[in-house]
């Protein structure tokens, strides 16, 4: 912000050197001088003087001839002395102030003789225009007259007008904000403001700020202020001074014994994009080896991920249905593996189960006992020469174990919460004592959380730690469910055996458990139960 | 499992987290562009610079400047993802340099992460004086820190880093003494080399989760202690044999390799420590993990 706020200051600055440019403020006199703008550029040194009575006179040196309001009144030496004395006189930082203003041009003496005679007579005739006591006066009721805030600006546009650069440096501003939030320091005035190359020569000095646009600047001589160069190469030169802070807008600073009281600052953008140049701001260089990688390489991508607002929404909601589904692709596909399971192998699968449910602790032991040494078993194969006809069979017999472990703690999981009698499984008809129905609660139990994670991606970014501890709970359960399954695999040895869970149980209590009438001989609680049948025994 | 499932959730929680840190205010990312700003400025009228630097995201290069020059930085950055700010000020010959380059998109997408390349993250240069007393803070987000401090007037050196991978070293002596050198790093591979030219009086680490080397190699011209705590990874440490070393360590669940030191009263320390110059006292405190100890000439 604070960007704008200077470079509007800047605006101002040279929107009131405009208007002071303007009618003239002296009083009482026929003629006099009200202002004063100079171009400098290539063949061309003009110097536009604003007369008290509203009047203009240019005066200018364009290509060897002297132009006077338009009309050509003689002729010079391309770079002769003449014009370089021109140039000097032009070059004064105290051309533009209006007090000094007469009395520097009263006393300019330019080259005399040869080729540049005609001009130097036609010059030195206009400035006889100027009475030389109304000029006296002239500055005599300056100080008086022009007001104490007036901005001195000097301005050397080699094409356009002072409007133009204004608006130049208005969009300049909003580049700036916008590409950076750059906070660019240039306080105080104009004292120099140049559209094209410029040189500053060895002695002179710039009370002020100075600016450059699509120029390059060479700097001899010291500016007592800061220096904004736009589209144009700096360079301040060994013995060179700048009491304030330089900032160059796509170009290059060279500083190599100079000296810079502030700070040096270059803005350069590297990848040649269209919306710098929608807003005005100065050409600038692009990098072609970046620019090549970034179109070459990046452009789909970045193109895709600048997707705006509604664009990060959309793309939130893909990832939400894309997350929830891949997790219910999981659920199905483990679920048709646990049918299968049911269907063929319902009592191994059962043995594994109710050993993970009954003995979890120590399921989860033999489990994690199983995961450390499947390495080492695997080495040991390898290294017993004589064993290696047994891998196949041992990485067969893993690949087999985790998933039947991993599907049977899901059947476990879910008959532990159908016999809890959820109201919300109730609700949704889960309750329903059947296997299937026990595989599928229970895997929908275990992978819920990575639904849950690829939910919360409709929350956008903020979510994305919440997100990343769900997933990091869901994989901590997933990898506890297969290494307790991998235990009651390994305990019943592959639900074979009656493992743990038969042994530490009585007869009774697993016929209550699974609800199967047991054979009355064996137990007199099922006799009983027979007798309140109204059977007879007998 | 998805990919995404099976990626780092812990690593990837932290950076999410630290990124939605990062962006304060909700800003609709704009069109990309690339933008490169240099700055640099001399040395007038400066006595002494504190400089805090935050980095978000990417590439962190840090080092000496060339002689005369208070700083010089050079930053890489997509203005339409990331905002850089700066401020300056200079008072009573002190400067303060405040540089950092922040997140604008509140919407970063964990997947899109993994997905970005050196190119996409954009970077940091920065070269910091070597004659100016300079007390400097480095926060980083997610990034490839490598910084070569040797020749940088370093009085004060704080740096902390969330899930960074980070390479710090003095290649070369600190022309002034550093009073305190202070390195946190969250879960990161963290290594820093030849601290012995840092020149420090008082060192502390902490770090979270991960593999970490401190390297304190180097020219010593004085002694010093530290703090080294640790959470849960392997911490490798490597000493000179000029100097000597004594470590106190705590915490029963990480082991330290004691070879090369003489079990005393509280800890361990080198054969040498009554005849070195230079000393080091280092109190770790270690979770779970290892320590390795490594003597080098």
């Amino acid at each position: 912000m604070k960007t704008t706020l200077q470079l509007f200051r800047w605006t101002a600055a040279l929107l009131a050197g405009a208007l002071f440019v303007g009618p003239t403020p002296i009083e009482a006199q026929d003629v006099g001088l009200a202002g004063s703008t100079v171009l400098l550029a290539g063949d061309i040194a003009r110097l536009e003087l604003e007369l008290s009575d509203g009047q203009t006179t240019v005066l200018e040196l364009n290509s060897g001839h002297v132009l006077i309001d338009g009309a050509d009144m003689g002729s010079y030496e391309p770079g002769g002395d003449f014009e370089q004395s021109w140039r000097d006189l032009l070059r004064n930082p105290t051309i533009g102030e209006l007090v000094e203003l007469p009395a520097l041009l009263s006393g300019w003496e330019p080259a005399a003789g040869g080729p540049d005679g005609t001009a130097r007579t036609a010059i030195l005739g206009v400035f006889d225009r100027f009475d030389p006591e109304a000029l006296a006066n002239l500055a005599e009721g300056a100080d008086v007259a022009v007001p104490a805030n007036q901005e001195r600006v000097t301005i050397v546009p080699r094409a356009g007008s002072i409007g133009q650069l204004a608006e130049r440096l208005e969009r300049l501003s909003g580049t700036l904000d916008r590409i950076a939030g750059e906070q660019i320091q240039l306080d105080g005035e104009f004292a120099l403001v140049v559209n094209g190359d410029y040189q500053i020569a060895e002695g002179t000095v710039i009370d002020g700020n100075v600016a450059l646009m699509d120029g390059d600047l060479l700097v001899h001589g010291e500016i007592d202020g800061d220096v904004l160069v736009l589209g144009g190469h700096l360079d301040l030169e060994p013995g060179a001074r700048v009491l304030g802070d330089v900032r160059s807008v796509g170009g290059d600073v060279e500083t190599t014994g100079a000296t810079v009281m502030g700070e040096i600052l270059a803005l350069s953008n590297i990848a040649g994009v269209a919306g710098v140049a929608d807003v005005g701001a100065p050409e600038i260089r692009v990098k072609a080896d970046v620019s090549d990688h970034w179109n070459e390489r990046d452009y789909g991508r970045r193109d895709r991920r600048d997707r705006g607002f509604f664009g990060s929404i959309t793309h939130n909601v893909g990832h939400a249905v894309g997350g929830v589904f891949g997790t219910m692709m999981w659920i199905l596909g483990l679920t048709l593996v646990g049918a299968l399971l049911v269907y063929f192998v319902p009592n191994r699968l059962e043995a594994v189960a109710a050993t993970a449910r009954t003995d979890l602790l120590r399921s989860f032991g033999v489990g994690l006992a199983g995961e450390f040494l499947f390495g080492p078993i695997l080495v040991l194969l390898a290294v017993l020469i004589v064993t290696w006809l047994v891998i196949p069979f041992y990485l067969m017999a893993a690949a087999i174990a985790v998933p039947l472990g991993y599907i049977a703690v899901a059947r476990a999981t879910g008959e532990a919460l159908v016999d809890r009698q959820y109201p919300l499984l109730e609700r949704f008809n889960l309750n329903r004592s059947n296997t299937y129905y026990y595989v599928l609660n229970g895997l929908l139990l275990l992978l819920a959380p990575f639904a849950v994670a690829s939910a919360l991606y409709l929350l956008g970014g903020w979510a994305g730690f919440i997100r990343g501890m769900i997933v990091f709970a869901g994989c901590v359960l997933s990898w506890a469910a297969a290494t307790t399954g991998l235990g009651a695999v390994i305990l019943t040895r592959g639900g074979g055996s009656g493992g743990s869970w038969r042994s530490r149980r009585s007869p009774k209590a697993f016929f209550e458990e699974f609800e199967l009438d047991a054979p009355a001989a064996t137990s007199g609680a099922a006799g009983e139960r027979a007798d309140d049948d109204g059977v007879d025994d007998a | 499992m998805t990919g995404w499932m099976m990626r780092n959730p812990t690593r990837s929680g932290v950076v999410a987290a630290l990124l939605s840190l990062a962006v304060a205010t909700p800003v609709a990312a704009q069109s990309g562009s690339w933008y490169e700003m240099s700055a640099r400025r001399q040395i007038v009228g400066v006595r002494a610079l504190e400089a805090n630097i935050g980095y978000a995201l990417g590439r962190l290069n840090v080092h000496a400047a060339p002689a005369g020059l208070l700083y010089e930085s050079n930053l890489r950055y997509d203005s339409g993802r990331f905002e850089p700010k700066r401020s300056w000020d200079l008072s009573d010959g002190t400067g303060s340099l405040a540089l950092s380059l922040s997140g604008l998109d509140d919407n970063w997408d964990l997947d899109e992460l993994d997905e970005f390349e050196d190119s996409d993250m954009g970077s940091l240069d920065l070269g910091l004086s070597r004659e100016v007393p300079t007390v400097l803070s480095v926060d980083v987000g997610a990034a490839e820190v490598e910084m070569d401090l040797g020749g940088v007037a370093l009085q004060r050196f704080t740096y902390r880093t969330a899930a960074s991978e980070t390479s710090i070293a003095f290649e070369t002596p600190n022309p002034v003494r550093m009073d305190r050198l202070e390195l946190e790093a969250g879960a990161a591979d963290f290594k820093a080399y030849r601290l012995g030219n840092a020149r420090f009086e008082t060192v502390e680490f902490v770090g979270a989760v991960g593999d970490v080397s401190l390297d304190f190699t180097g020219e010593w011209t004085g002694s010093a202690n530290g703090d080294i705590k640790m959470g849960l990874g392997t911490l490798n440490l490597t000493f000179p044999r000029d100097i000597g070393v004594r470590v106190v360590k705590r915490g029963i669940l990480a082991s330290f390799d004691s070879s090369g030191f003489d079990a005393v009263d509280g800890g361990f320390q080198t054969s040498n420590w009554d005849t070195a110059e230079s000393r080091l006292t280092l109190d770790i405190r270690a979770a779970f993990g290892d320590i390795d100890v490594y003597f080098v000439n």
